[in-house]
C-alpha cells in the first residue's frame, strides 16, 4: 500500500472533488480500457484531458469507478464494457452489481424488474439521462426499454440516491447517462445472435470543445424461440415432460437519439436528449400454457435538457453553481389480447403516461469548509388507463419537492453531509384524491483516515409515495385505496474503501459495505370484497446485509472481479402466522467474480491494436419464491466468457460473447423460462 | 514481464482462486432452507363418512395439505405441499389448489390444482406418496373446478374456463366435464354442456363448478358468464347421465347469479346452492341476486323448495360452500367486507339456515380479516361438521345435534409451516 505521488499544489479540497473523475480517466488509460473515452459529467466539474496530464494528485478510487454526485454513500459505476458486451441487456449488465437483485422474465427483450437492497421494483427508481422512467401504475420500471448502446455509465445509489433526485428510493436508485458528443464521428454496428438476435446500429457525431451534436438509430429484432423443458404442471411425474420452442417472444425495437451539448461561454455547459423508443412484441405469457397471440406495443418519447452554470463573480473559483432541468416523457403501452390468454380479463388495454418536470438546485461554497445546496423540483404525472369494454383510469399527480443539503468539512479528511427533503404530492382522479406529504432526511460522513484508506457511513429515512395506481385502481379487479399512506422507513449503512495502486504490477481496490434497511406500512393487496382486492399498508421488512467489491490488476494485463452481497431479508409484519420468514425472491448470497485479459499489440499489417478476453460468473444462492418458504428456487449459476478484437485505433470492432455458458435453466419467477446459452457477435466501425 | 512481476500475478492468482473457493462454500451455505419435509401419511379406517377429511393450507401462493378423521384429531400435520418437490416451470402445488366436493370414494386423496396449472394430482393418504398426475389442459389454461368419481375408474372434472382457440389437441374446447378413465390417469372424452344453456345469451359460457352425484346422475352447477366476466346469466344446473356421458336436462335458477356453493342432503332428497350474486366490480357487492337456494328433484325436474335471500335473510353474500348438516339444517359461511381504512367493514359469518322455520344461526364471526371462513364440510352419519378459519389460523369442528351445529372446538394443526386453512375435502 502506497502513494504513488505527492498531492499537487491545489487545495485538498479542491483535489478530493477532482480526485474520483481523474482517477477514472488516469484508470482507463493505465487498464488500457476503451473507457479512455469515456468523459465524467459535466455536473462534477471534471478537468479537460488536458487537465488531467498536467495535475499531479493521488490516484484514488481508480479500479471501482464511484458514482459523483454524492461521495459518501455507496455507490457502483458500470461503464465501457460492462455495458458494451454485444447482447448484453441492462439487467444482464446490473445484476453484477452488490445489492442488486434482478427478476427477468425471459430474453432480452422481455419484462425484466431490478431492486436494490431487498427493496422491490416499486422503491427502486431508475432514471435515463435524467428523466425518471418509472410509470404511476405500478412504478416498476421495465430494464428491458432501456437501451444500452448509447449509454455512457450507470449509476448505482445503493442505499442513498442524490437528494436532487425525483424520487429517492428506499433502497437506492440506478441513473443511466448517455454519451455525450464531443468529436466528430461516424459510427455503425452490426449485431447477431442467438434465437434470431439481430441489430443494426447507425450513428454519427459533430462537436468539439465548445459543441457537439449527435443522432443514433438502432433497430434490432429478436424473435426468442429459445427451448425449455414444459413439465405440464407435473412436477412428479417426468414421462410427460417435454422440450418446447417459446412462442411469440419475438420483439423488434427501433430506438433513436439525439444528443446535443452547448457550452455555455466559461460559464458552463447545457445538454439535450431527446429519445424515441418503439417495440412491438409478444406477450408469450407463463411457459406451461403460452399465450400464443397476445401482443404488446410500447412507444415512448423523451426529452430531457439540463444546464450547469457557474453563477458567481469568477466562473472557474467553483463557489457557485446553478444546475437548471427539464424533462417529458410520454409512453403509450398497448397490449391485445384478442383469446384472453393473459389473466387481465380484457381483449385490449391502453396504458398512456405522460409527466414533465423541471428541476432547479443552487449550489454555494462560502468557503473550502462549507458546501450548501438548496433546490426544488415539480412535476406533474398523468396516468390513463384504458380496458376495452370495462371501466377504465384517468389520474394525475402534481408533485413539488424542495431540497437542500449542507456539506461541511471540519478538517480536510472528514466530509460532513445533512439532505433533506419534503415532497408534496397532490391528485386528482376518481374518488376520494390523496395528497402526500413526504419527507426524507439522510446524514453521512466521509472519513479518509489514510491515503489509501476511507470510510464513509449513512443514516436516512425515506419514504414511498403510493402510485396513482394503487390509489385509484387499475382495473375492476385491482381497485384503488384513497387511504394508502406513505410506505417508509430508516436505511442505514457503514462502509469501507480501500485503495492501492501499483501501476507496475499490482493494484487492488476493495469496497465493503455493511447496511440495514427496515419498511414499514409496505402496500400489498387483499381481497377486499367480492371479486375485487384493494392495496392496503400491511407489511413490514426489515434487511441487514453486506456488500463487498474488489478489483486487482495484475502486471497491467489481467483485471480481477469479485462482488459478494450477503443479506437476510425478513418478513416482520406484525400477526403474521406463517412461520418462515424470509423474503421472496431474495438471494441470501450473490457471487460475482471475473477475470479478463487485455493486451494492447502493436499494429501489424492488420492494423490488430486491441485483443481482449474474459470471463464472468454469477452465483446466486437458491430464494424462496413464497412467503411461507415451501417453494424454493435452486441456485443459479451465470458464466459467460467475451472476447474483444480491436483494430485501426477502434476503427473497426469485433466483439464476441458466450452468455449463460453452463447452459443454466432456472428461472427468476415461477412459470417463465429463461434463455440457455447464448452467443452474440457485434462488429462496430468507426470513422473519425 | 519480470520474475517478480510474474510471482506478484501469481499470487494474486492464487489469493483469488482461494478466495473464490471460500465464497463458494459461503453461497452453498446461504441457500435457502429447505421446506419442511412430509410427516408421512395416515392409515385411517372406513367408517360411515369415508377414511377422514384433508385439510389445503393456502395464502394463494403456496399450499400445504394435512389429515384429519372425522372426530377432529390431525393424524398428518404436512402431507403433502408446494414444495414436496424442486419447482420446475411451476411448483409441485401452486397456490390455488381445492378439494373435490363429493367424497373420493376410491380412497385417495385428490388435490386439484386450478389456475393457471390445471393438474390432478392423486395421493396415497397412507404413504403420502403422489400416485399419479393428470394435466388437464390440452392447451390452455382450463382451470379445473371439481373431480366426480363415477366407479370403474372413470370420473369426471369440471372445466370452467374455455378454449378461444380450440382444436389443436383433442378435447381442448373447454367449459365442460372431461372424462377420465385409468383411474384418472388417462382423458378420455367430454361432456359438452352447452345444451344446458339453452335460451340463455349466447355469449354466456357453461362455466360449470361444482358437482355432486344424485341418484343415477350427475348434478353440475354452471356458473353462466360469459368469457370476460361482463355478462351473467340466472345460473343453472346440468343433469349429466354418466352412462351415456350427455346432458339429460337442466334447470335454471331465476335471480341466481355467481353460484359457486353446491351441496346435497343426508338423503340425497334436496340440493342446496349457493350464490355469491352478480360481480359488481365494486368495493360494496350487490345482493340482489344472492342467496342460498334450496331445491328438491322431482324426477327429470327440480322443484325450489326454499330460497334465502341475501339482501333479506342473510345480509351479506353466501361464501363459495355450504353442507347439510342435517335433513333440516345447512351451513353456509358469508363474506364480509374490508373497509379502506384496512378495518373489516362486514365480518365473515358462519350461519345456520333452518329449512323448517326459515331462521338463520350465527355460529361463527371472522376476528380481524373477512374472506377467511372459509369451506364447510359436513357429516352427518359422523355427527360433525367443520369449517376452515384462516383469520385464525385453525379448523373449527361443530356437533351435529338436533337443534343444529353444537360444541365448536378449535383443530391447530400444528404443521410448523402456519399457512392459513382454506379447503376442505374428503376421501
Amino acid at each position: 500500500v502506497k502513494s504513488q505521488r505527492r498531492r499537487g499544489t491545489r487545495g485538498r479540497r479542491a483535489a478530493a472533488q477532482h480526485a474520483v473523475a481523474l482517477s477514472l480517466s488516469i484508470a482507463a488509460t493505465w487498464l488500457g480500457e476503451a473507457a479512455a473515452h469515456a468523459e465524467l459529467p459535466a455536473q462534477s466539474g471534471t478537468p479537460s484531458d488536458g487537465d488531467a496530464e498536467t495535475l499531479d494528485v493521488e490516484v484514488r478510487g481508480a479500479l471501482l469507478p464511484r458514482a459523483t454526485k454524492d461521495p459518501t454513500v455507496a455507490s457502483t459505476v458500470l461503464e465501457g464494457d460492462a455495458l458494451d458486451a454485444p447482447g448484453r441487456s441492462a439487467a444482464e449488465a446490473l445484476a453484477r452489481v452488490p445489492g442488486v437483485q434482478i427478476a427477468r422474465t425471459g430474453g432480452a427483450t422481455d419484462l425484466a424488474t431490478l431492486g436494490l437492497r431487498g427493496a422491490t421494483a416499486a422503491q427502486t427508481p431508475v432514471y435515463l439521462a435524467g428523466v425518471p422512467l418509472f410509470d404511476e401504475l405500478a412504478r416498476a420500471t421495465d430494464l428491458s426499454t432501456i437501451p444500452l448502446f448509447m449509454l455512457r455509465r450507470a449509476e448505482v445509489y445503493r442505499g442513498n440516491a442524490p437528494i436532487e433526485l425525483d424520487r429517492l428510493g428506499m433502497g437506492g436508485a440506478i441513473v443511466f447517462e448517455p454519451e455525450l458528443p464531443r468529436a466528430n464521428r461516424l459510427y455503425s454496428a452490426v449485431g447477431l445472435g442467438s434465437f434470431g438476435e439481430r441489430s443494426l446500429m447507425l450513428g454519427g457525431s459533430v462537436g468539439g470543445r465548445d459543441s457537439g451534436a449527435a443522432l443514433a438509430l438502432r433497430a434490432d429484432g429478436f424473435d426468442g424461440d429459445f427451448d425449455y423443458t414444459d413439465d405440464r404442471g407435473t412436477l412428479f411425474d417426468a414421462s410427460d415432460d417435454r422440450t418446447r420452442t417459446r412462442r411469440n417472444a419475438d420483439a423488434r425495437t427501433i430506438d433513436g437519439w439525439a444528443i446535443g451539448r452547448l457550452r455555455l461561454g466559461d460559464r458552463g455547459q447545457l445538454s439535450t436528449v431527446a429519445e424515441a423508443f418503439s417495440r412491438e412484441q409478444g406477450s408469450p405469457g407463463i411457459g406451461a400454457i403460452p399465450a400464443t397471440r397476445a401482443r404488446a406495443r410500447l412507444d415512448r418519447r423523451l426529452v430531457g435538457a439540463s444546464s450547469r452554470l457557474a453563477c458567481g463573480d469568477d466562473p472557474h473559483d467553483g463557489r457557485c453553481e446553478l444546475v437548471v432541468g427539464f424533462y417529458g416523457r410520454s409512453t403509450d403501452y398497448l397490449l391485445r389480447d384478442p383469446l384472453l390468454e393473459l389473466p387481465f380479463g380484457v381483449t385490449e388495454q391502453r396504458t398512456r403516461g405522460t409527466g414533465v418536470g423541471v428541476n432547479l438546485s443552487l449550489t454555494g461554497r462560502p468557503s473550502d469548509l462549507v458546501e450548501i445546496t438548496g433546490g426544488a423540483a415539480q412535476s406533474v404525472e398523468a396516468l390513463s388507463v384504458e380496458p376495452r369494454g370495462a371501466a377504465g383510469l384517468s389520474a394525475r399527480r402534481y408533485a413539488a419537492r424542495f431540497f437542500g443539503a449542507a456539506t461541511l468539512r471540519p478538517v480536510p479528511s472528514l466530509a460532513l453531509r445533512a439532505a433533506g427533503a419534503v415532497g408534496s404530492d397532490r391528485t386528482e382522479g376518481p374518488g376520494t384524491p390523496p395528497s402526500f406529504l413526504s419527507p426524507s432526511l439522510r446524514g453521512g460522513l466521509l472519513y479518509e483516515a489514510a491515503s489509501f484508506v476511507s470510510f464513509y457511513a449513512n443514516l436516512g429515512r425515506y419514504v414511498r409515495v403510493p402510485t396513482l395506481g394503487e390509489s385509484f385502481g387499475a382495473s375492476a379487479t385491482m381497485l384503488g385505496n384513497p387511504e394508502l399512506s406513505l410506505e417508509k422507513g430508516p436505511t442505514a449503512d457503514i462502509g469501507a474503501r480501500l485503495d492501492i495502486v501499483d501501476t507496475r504490477a499490482v493494484a487492488i481496490s476493495a469496497e465493503v459495505t455493511v447496511f440495514g434497511r427496515y419498511a414499514s406500512d409496505l402496500i400489498a393487496y387483499r381481497r377486499s370484497s367480492l371479486g375485487v382486492q384493494r392495496p392496503y399498508n400491511v407489511g413490514s421488512a426489515r434487511v441487514l446485509g453486506l456488500e463487498a467489491l474488489a478489483r486487482a490488476v495484475l502486471a497491467e494485463l489481467v483485471t480481477l472481479d469479485l462482488g459478494l452481497t450477503a443479506t437476510d431479508p425478513r418478513d416482520i409484519s406484525e400477526g403474521r402466522r406463517i412461520e418462515a420468514d424470509l423474503l421472496p425472491y431474495q438471494s441470501r448470497l450473490v457471487v460475482t467474480s471475473g477475470a479478463s485479459l487485455e493486451i494492447r499489440p502493436d499494429t501489424g499489417p492488420l492494423r490488430l491494436d486491441r485483443l481482449g478476453l474474459g470471463a464472468s460468473v454469477l452465483h446466486r444462492a437458491s430464494r424462496v419464491a413464497d412467503p411461507a418458504g415451501l417453494v424454493v428456487l435452486p441456485e443459479q449459476t451465470l458464466l459467460e466468457a467475451d472476447l474483444v478484437f480491436g483494430f485501426a485505433d477502434a476503427g473497426l470492432t469485433v466483439r464476441g460473447r458466450a452468455s449463460n455458458l453452463l447452459d443454466d435453466r432456472t428461472t427468476d419467477l415461477i412459470g417463465l423460462p429463461l434463455p440457455g446459452r447464448a452467443a452474440h457477435l457485434l462488429v462496430e466501425g468507426a470513422l473519425r | 514481464m519480470s520474475t517478480s512481476r510474474m510471482q506478484r500475478c501469481t499470487q494474486g492468482a492464487t489469493i483469488a482462486w482461494r478466495g473464490s473457493v471460500v465464497v463458494l462454500a459461503l453461497t452453498s451455505a446461504c441457500n435457502a432452507p429447505d421446506p419442511l419435509p412430509s410427516t408421512g401419511g395416515a392409515s385411517l379406517d372406513e367408517g360411515p363418512c369415508g377414511h377422514g377429511l384433508f385439510v389445503i393450507t393456502s395464502d394463494y401462493q403456496s399450499t400445504s395439505t394435512a389429515i384429519v378423521d372425522w372426530s377432529g384429531i390431525v393424524h398428518s400435520a404436512r402431507l403433502i405441499g408446494s414444495g414436496s418437490s424442486a419447482p420446475g416451470l411451476g411448483a409441485a402445488l401452486s397456490g390455488d389448489v381445492v378439494a373435490p366436493t363429493e367424497r373420493v370414494e376410491s380412497g385417495r386423496i385428490v388435490l386439484i390444482d386450478r389456475f393457471p396449472a390445471g393438474v390432478l394430482s392423486f395421493v396415497d393418504p397412507e404413504t403420502a406418496e403422489v400416485l399419479h398426475q393428470t394435466s388437464l389442459g390440452t392447451g390452455f389454461a382450463a382451470n379445473p373446478q371439481d373431480y366426480l368419481e363415477l366407479g370403474g375408474g372413470v370420473a369426471y372434472v369440471s372445466r370452467y374456463e374455455s378454449n378461444a382457440s380450440p382444436g389443436a389437441e383433442a378435447f381442448d374446447e373447454g367449459s365442460d366435464l372431461l372424462i377420465l378413465d385409468d383411474d384418472g390417469r388417462r382423458i378420455a372424452g367430454r361432456v359438452d354442456l352447452s345444451g344446458a344453456l339453452e335460451g340463455a345469451d349466447p355469449e354466456l359460457l357453461p362455466r360449470p363448478s361444482r358437482m355432486l352425484r344424485l341418484d343415477e346422475s350427475v348434478v353440475v352447477l354452471l356458473s353462466a358468464y360469459s368469457r370476460s366476466f361482463t355478462l351473467s346469466g340466472d345460473a343453472r344446473l346440468a343433469l349429466v347421465d354418466p352412462m351415456t356421458h350427455t346432458v339429460t336436462g337442466w334447470a335454471a335458477l331465476p335471480g341466481a347469479r355467481g353460484c359457486s356453493a353446491l351441496a346435497r342432503s343426508p338423503s340425497g332428497a334436496r340440493i342446496a346452492v349457493g350464490c355469491s350474486g352478480s360481480f359488481g366490480g365494486t368495493s360494496t357487492p350487490t345482493l340482489d341476486d344472492a342467496g342460498v337456494v334450496v331445491l328438491r328433484r322431482d324426477g327429470a325436474d327440480f322443484v325450489e323448495e326454499a330460497r334465502f335471500v341475501a339482501a333479506e335473510v342473510l345480509g351479506d353474500p353466501p361464501g363459495f360452500s355450504l353442507a347439510f348438516a342435517s335433513e333440516r339444517h345447512v351451513v353456509v359461511p358469508s363474506f364480509g367486507r374490508l373497509a379502506t381504512s384496512g378495518e373489516a367493514a362486514r365480518d365473515d359469518r358462519l350461519l345456520e339456515l333452518d329449512l323448517e322455520t326459515g331462521s338463520v344461526r350465527e355460529l361463527l364471526r371472522s376476528e380481524r380479516e373477512p374472506f377467511t371462513i372459509g369451506e364447510v364440510r359436513c357429516g352427518a352419519a359422523c355427527g360433525a361438521c367443520f369449517v376452515t378459519d384462516a383469520d385464525r389460523g385453525r379448523v373449527v369442528r361443530f356437533s351435529i345435534t338436533p337443534g343444529g351445529l353444537a360444541s365448536p372446538r378449535s383443530l391447530e394443526l400444528g404443521d410448523g409451516v402456519g399457512l392459513p386453512p382454506r379447503y376442505l375435502g374428503g376421501y
